[in-house]
């Protein structure tokens, strides 16, 4: 452990850091350029703003002014101040604070679904693996293929249905207690939506397990162990799933930012005020300051898991040790 | 590294519900002996500021919230509100409020004049720039126009307060709807003292909002949920039944509404969706229908060189197509009705009682695929064609969007024997495309802004920044322009339906369906009123009664 927090380290951070920034820079760059080619901007509605009343509106949100200073604006604004600005559609409602207040929400589901998609999902890849071709692992798989296949928008309904309103509604379960189909607020709501994410999850941990403890078992250390007389739980544990489990952390990153971004539909079915039904709208009103303040947050989000990832990897595997 | 995650999970957990102030929700049983209702909003309201926006939902609270001059009564005609009587001139180009004394903001202070004054000299202010500062030129008032354009301050606004409860305002021309305008959110008075005190945190600070109306706001959590609740300081409190209404979650899905309604999470839903009437009607619901306003047709661009400047190809999809198969079979929920024009049935007539649709109905024969097929030959014939040229309908992208877009793919390739092709893009996209004129045919919709068949009427008049078919017709102007200054009610109908005639026989725009909606109430929740103009859906009259409360 000593030697991993090296300057080395330091070094990799400092360079994985400096790139990060760049990154951010361009993608915020990028998402302004391809806002503005989007057809309509955040005035445009269904009746159309008299002319006179456009004018005034364009010059209170500072639309008028040529495009490269609304460009320098921004950044000097997002990067310089830390400030969003605020959202075209609902008045007065800064980007931070949606952020602050909204993110967390879907942060917490997106963990809870990751510790247990990763739990379920690894063990049931280690067990199919080790009973390879039995009934258990074409159960599995099977399961995989249609956890995979089939989106949250088809799942979180069938969800809720199943194990709220059913049992509310025909199984006399006590709705101070059971699971609410909708709503926010209590401990219980995390369940169902989480549940709903995890699933997904938990299809593609078990099939990349399977497949890495797969491969892992045919290679030569492994035999060398057994050849060794190593006892199977030991050759398992040790040499197997520690192995084989590498690759899969490298998926853990992405997968993560997912489960927190990418949880729109389940947050739209299960009533959670969070992140990802902002996100969408924004896209759908054209509203810049959310767009483009959510999509350099969800960026600086991305790369910051990743380089977690990569540090996490590296504590794992020494091999890949940055030197 | 497991230990670790649950540990965070659960410190985070903690976090995020010990900022959740909404934990105790209440059974619908609970409600009922408290008298609550609970529905969800479907979203956050865009602007808790009346002056600023004019958006059904934000209508909704600010309804509750605020009362303005005039206000509608439970049968949905306009009645006096925070006025006691409006007087109008001889020449109905003044009019004079008086307010009621014991009219109070929920704060105890008393409304005053000066609190409407205020209200609207923001409303036309450019630098305030509200979104709907035009609806001061739709009411007339005197002055509004220049001050919108910054050619006069904001100051010389033609409504004045003589005294605290007397409120003058004039009008460059009599308008035959002003008593419903100011019933509108827009016109509702604000408070000066509330809006310097916030300044750009004014109506975003729950604290800053202080209203005139039955309720007041007793908690929001932005993008979560809201609460009013009765307020004992309005001027008829009495007649307020109800103690609270509440959105406890804003979700827009309404399967998941549904959901929630039928596991009795909220007492009021919509179940505007095929699969969810068949839903209700299994679980022997009462679904009740109401008109939401909105006339949807098809928008031809009727520009040189585009397919559909040819007026035979419009009539041929204007007659061709079928209306109550459309309305019946593709969108398939009750509360739709087959529209022939622009003009709703629904709007006033010219006297009480009587509705524009009975005064100067307007329809034709349609699904005439016959009729259809000849004029289609007239203008292959024409043009020496043995086929028409593709084109291509525009719509929007959600999937109720799509299909009634592919219906119509469907339905008018064979009508007119040409290749339909459908592009749906996002809603912003398709009304800029729209815009510059970039579509063959576009599906489109129109809702009204005031209670006056004007608010469709002048849609399609030259002048008008929302007419983007490139239609254009002299006399039709012509007779919008007399309708809006004409006083005789009678008359203006007539005018109305001579215009809406030539419209509908030159079909730029194929009106198709008049857009309506379907609900259901938990047991013994009565009284709630759905509403074209004016709060939708409007508690204001609802109570619970002695009917059965399920789960």
């Amino acid at each position: 452990m000593k030697a991993f927090f090296s300057s080395g380290l330091v070094r990799f951070l400092g360079g994985r850091l400096l790139l990060s920034i760049v990154t951010l820079l361009a993608l915020a760059s990028l998402t302004f350029v391809f806002m503005r080619a989007v057809p309509g901007d955040p005035l445009t509605r269904t009746k159309e703003i008299p002319a006179a009343v456009r004018q005034n509106l364009e010059e209170k949100y500072g639309l008028t002014k040529p495009m490269w200073q609304q460009y320098l604006i921004q950044m000097d604004r997002m990067f310089l101040k830390g400030d969003f600005g605020e959202s075209f559609r609902t008045v007065g409602r800064s980007v931070n604070a949606m952020i602050e207040e909204q993110f967390p929400r879907s942060a917490i589901l997106g963990i809870v679904a990751l510790v247990v998609g990763t739990t379920v999902g690894l063990l049931l890849g280690i067990f199919a693996a080790l009973y390879r071709n039995s009934l258990i692992d074409r159960t599995a798989m099977v399961l995989c293929v249609v956890g995979i296949a089939i989106p949250s928008a088809v799942i979180a309904p069938v969800i809720q249905y199943f194990f709220a309103v059913f049992p509310l509604t025909n199984m006399g379960a006590n709705p101070d207690f059971w699971l609410r189909p909708v709503g926010w607020g209590q401990t219980r709501d995390i369940i169902l939506p989480s549940l709903t994410l995890s699933l997904g999850i938990i299809a593609v941990m078990t099939r990349y397990m399977r497949s890495q403890m797969v491969d892992v078992s045919f290679a030569e250390y492994v035999r060398t162990a057994k050849a060794k007389g190593v006892s199977t739980l030991r050759l398992v544990v040790r040499h197997e799933i520690r192995n084989a489990i590498l690759p899969v952390i490298s998926l853990l990153g992405p997968i993560f930012v997912g489960a927190v971004s990418g949880s729109l539909v389940v947050e739209g079915v299960f009533g959670v005020p969070g992140l990802g039904v902002a996100f969408i709208n924004s896209i759908n009103n054209n509203d810049y300051n959310v767009l483009m303040g959510l999509t350099v947050f969800y960026g600086g989000f991305f790369i910051l898991v990743n380089l977690l990832t990569d540090v996490l990897y590296g504590v794992i595997d020494p091999r890949i040790r940055v030197a | 590294m497991k230990h670790v995650s649950i540990k965070m999970t659960l410190g985070l957990a903690a976090l995020v519900f010990a900022s959740a102030a909404h934990a105790d929700q209440k059974s619908r049983d609970q409600r009922k002996t408290g008298g609550e209702v609970y529905w969800s909003a479907g979203d956050e309201p865009p602007s808790m500021d009346p002056t600023k926006q004019a958006d059904t939902l934000s209508g909704m609270w600010l309804g509750h919230m605020f009362e303005g001059l005039m206000t509608y009564d439970k049968a949905g005609n306009v009645t006096h509100g925070t006025a006691e009587s409006m007087t109008a001139s001889e020449d109905k180009k003044t009019y004079t409020f008086k307010i009621r004394k014991n009219a109070k903001w929920h704060d105890g202070k008393p409304v005053v004049a000066g609190d409407f004054v205020y209200a609207w000299q923001r409303l036309v202010d450019p630098a305030y720039a509200s979104e709907y500062s035009f609806i001061a030129t739709a009411a007339a008032i005197v002055n509004a126009d220049e001050i919108i354009a910054k050619k006069l301050p904001k100051e010389q606004l033609g409504a004045k307060a003589i005294d605290d409860s007397t409120l003058e305002v004039k009008l460059k021309h009599p308008v035959a709807f002003f008593d419903s305008l100011m019933a509108f959110q827009v016109f509702f008075p604000v408070r000066k003292d509330l809006v310097d005190k916030y300044a750009d945190k004014f109506a975003n600070d729950p604290a800053s909002i202080v209203g005139n109306g039955p309720f007041k706001l007793a908690s929001w959590n932005k993008e979560q949920s809201m609460r009013i609740e009765k307020a004992d300081t309005y001027w008829n409190a009495a007649a307020i039944k109800l103690k609270a209404i509440e959105s406890p979650a804003m979700v827009k899905d309404l399967q998941a509404n549904y959901n929630n309604f039928q596991t009795g999470g909220i007492d009021l839903t919509g179940v505007g969706q095929p699969e969810l009437i068949k839903q209700a009607q299994d679980a022997k619901l009462k679904i009740s229908t109401f008109q939401t306003g909105c006339i949807s047709y098809m928008q031809a661009n009727v520009r040189d060189g585009k397919l559909f400047s040819d007026k035979n190809l419009r009539l041929a999809i204007r007659n061709g197509i079928d209306r109550n198969e459309y309305v019946n079979k593709i969108i398939g929920v009750p509360g739709y009705k087959p529209a022939y024009s622009i003009i709703p049935d629904y709007m006033p007539g010219s006297k009480p009682g009587l509705s524009y649709g009975k005064e100067a109905p307007l329809s034709f024969k349609d699904a005439d695929a016959a009729g259809a097929k000849k004029l289609v030959e007239a203008y292959l014939k024409e043009k020496k064609l043995d086929k028409l040229p593709a084109f291509t309908i525009l719509s929007g992208d959600s999937s109720r969007a799509k299909k009634y877009a592919e219906y119509f793919q469907n339905s008018l390739s064979k009508l007119l024997g040409a290749e339909v092709k459908v592009e749906s893009v996002p809603f912003k996209t398709r009304l800029q495309k729209t815009r510059d004129g970039q579509f063959d045919i576009v599906m489109a919709g129109w809702c009204p802004d005031y209670r006056d068949a004007m608010t469709f009427a002048d849609l399609f008049t030259t002048k008008n920044e929302n007419n983007n078919s490139g239609w254009s017709n002299k006399e039709f102007d012509a007779l919008i322009e007399q309708a809006g200054a004409e006083t005789d009610l009678a008359k203006r109908i007539q005018l109305f339906a001579k215009a809406n005639k030539i419209l509908t026989d030159d079909a730029p725009l194929i009106a198709e369906e008049a857009s309506g909606g379907a609900f259901v109430l938990a047991g013994g929740l009565e009284g709630v009123q759905r509403r074209i103009f004016g709060v939708d859906p409007d508690f204001r009259y609802a109570e619970w009664t002695a009917g059965k409360a399920s789960h």
